[in-house]
């Protein structure tokens, strides 16, 4: 399954201003990733619970991409946030 | 009205973990404690969870009407809308140190105590886990939250829509990379 994705202005502007070049460039690996397997289990691809039409994948310890459907496999990168959630596994493997 | 349902998440989401501080050496009185602090827990999950859904719902009209006001409006609320984002940042980055540094500091008592009270750290083990499985989750409604307000921007963002469109893995490698160099 081929994803298409659009990088945003606004997505280019979070890109740039991660500053550090390993950050940016683990986030061009995801959304890479993203666009030949969404699956991919790295990626953690969900929903954003409370925001229909929104999902994120994780790109680094601190990073997730933000995405929004816009039609079927078709995908804008609006945004990068800069925390991930605390899973079990951070916490002892719990 | 953005502002004031802003200001109110901000102030939600402010609340730290209870501190579940030191090890009493009694077993009993530790049990207890930690019993005390996961119910607190629990109730601040159930808590947050309703108000934060509350939040956002209020958090959306607002902005559905500033977007009806006009151009200038928006521009006002997204201003707003960043400063949020900022003070969510710093919110999460200084409640995950919070909650980490506390299971640092469990960890070390527990070894203090394993040598001469291997069972009462092996009973007491299972409430530490559980108090910190939960300070996760509630950690992780910020963190969903903090989602919601960049999803919120960049729904009235004019610089979230449109641009060049990928289906190539390389070739939107190599277009980034060549942004980033710009």
């Amino acid at each position: 399954m081929t994803i298409e994705v659009t990088p945003t202005k606004a997505f280019l502007k979070d890109l740039k201003r991660l500053g550090d070049e390993a950050r940016q460039e683990q986030v061009i690996d995801a959304i890479g990733l993203f666009v030949e397997n969404p699956w991919a289990s790295s990626l953690n691809f969900e929903k954003i619970r409370s925001k229909k039409g929104y999902f994120s994948i994780r790109a680094s310890y601190h990073d997730r991409i933000l995405l929004k459907e816009v039609g079927p496999a078709k995908y804008d990168a609006v945004a990068i946030g800069n925390h991930d959630y605390i899973y079990g596994s951070y916490l002892r493997g719990r | 009205m953005a502002l004031q349902a802003l200001k109110s998440a901000v102030d939600l989401f402010s609340a730290q973990t209870p501190l579940l501080a030191g090890v009493p050496e009694a077993e009993r009185e530790f049990v207890d404690l930690a019993k005390d602090h996961v119910e607190q827990l629990l109730q601040m999950i159930r808590d947050r969870k309703i108000r934060a859904a509350l939040q956002k719902t209020s958090i959306s009209a607002s902005f559905k009407d500033l977007a009806a006001e006009g151009p200038g409006s928006i521009a006002e609320g997204l201003a707003q809308l960043n400063a949020t984002i900022s003070d969510f940042d710093k919110m999460i980055a200084h409640g995950r140190k919070h909650i980490l540094e506390q299971e640092a500091a469990f960890d070390r008592e527990m070894a203090r105590l394993a040598p001469h009270a291997v069972e009462t750290v092996r009973r007491t083990r299972k409430q530490i886990n559980r108090f910190f499985k939960l300070a996760g989750e509630f950690h992780n409604e910020t963190v969903e939250f903090y989602y919601f307000l960049l999803a919120l921007r960049a729904e009235y963002d004019p610089e979230a829509k449109g641009g060049p469109r990928f289906k190539d893995r390389r070739a939107l490698a190599a277009y980034l990379r060549e942004q980033m160099k710009a």
